[in-house]
């Protein structure tokens, strides 16, 4: 399989997609971050740090709310398809965030 | 009980120990994906004639090779998966975007100290594993389910 370098993803046209695909989230999202990098093999990849409110990150909720989020957005943004990307979903809850504020979650 | 079973449960006892530990949480992540990995590697070789041979045979898995492919079936160029049952086609690639996920996230709860890793982000990881180990039975008889698992063994090769 071809991957396209990072340099040459269309930041904008990314952002756009992203942005889209934030739209048809539901509420239990608060926050949609991402950066571009290599995963722990050197493959270019999409890392979206998703902050969750708190009652989606039960351990009733977390599986399903998480899975959700990461459906949607998977398939809207399409990250190997469209961009050559490996996808990966990270969550963490609105009071850990707001417990150790990290940027990369901003 | 099976080692992935057993693995599975260690995972999910670390992950609810109280008080947490960071140490804790990173144990339960690791766990959780070598759980993923040895469920996986138990019934892609179920149909092994030989049962006595199934554990040998699961020694030819490798981590490198099961990502690559549970990446490959995510990819709707190589596997479009036309015609298959879309219920089923969402599973499996919600399995592989998990097995490749956790790969990265073991990666970074064995490796990676430069960043804490908070219970939150630790209860999702170990679910996910959880996810997988209640959805493979209800679709693993599915044919397109046993390519997957099949190559999971097997390169790519073009040539």
């Amino acid at each position: 399989m071809s991957h396209i370098p990072v340099g040459f993803i269309h930041q904008g046209a990314l952002q756009e997609a992203v942005n889209k695909a934030k739209s048809a989230l539901g509420p239990e999202v608060r926050h949609v971050a991402y950066r571009i990098g290599e995963d722990n093999t050197g493959t270019p990849s999409i890392f979206f740090r998703i902050t969750m409110q708190d009652f989606a990150m039960t351990e009733a909720t977390v599986s399903d709310s998480t899975g959700r989020v990461a459906t949607v957005l998977f398939d809207q943004i399409r990250p190997l398809e469209n961009w050559g990307l490996r996808p990966y979903f990270n969550f963490r809850s609105a009071s850990e965030q707001q417990k150790r504020p990290d940027p990369d979650w901003l | 009980m099976a080692y992935h079973d057993e693995l599975m449960a260690h995972a999910l006892n670390l992950i609810h120990f109280s008080p947490p530990s960071e140490m804790l949480l990173r144990r339960a992540v690791s766990a959780a994906y070598y759980a993923v990995f040895h469920l996986l590697i138990f019934e892609s070789t179920q149909h092994w004639d030989n049962p006595a041979l199934r554990t040998a045979l699961g020694r030819g898995y490798d981590h490198g090779l099961m990502r690559s492919t549970s990446n490959r079936v995510l990819d709707g160029r190589e596997f479009p998966y036309t015609n298959e049952d879309p219920r089923v086609v969402a599973t499996l690639r919600d399995i592989a975007q998990g097995f490749s996920q956790l790969q990265q996230d073991r990666h970074f709860a064995d490796y990676n100290l430069t960043q804490p890793l908070d219970p939150g982000t630790a209860l999702s990881q170990v679910k996910r594993a959880e996810k997988i180990f209640l959805t493979l039975p209800l679709i693993k008889n599915e044919n397109i389910v046993q390519e997957y698992l099949t190559l999971l063994l097997v390169k790519n090769r073009t040539a």
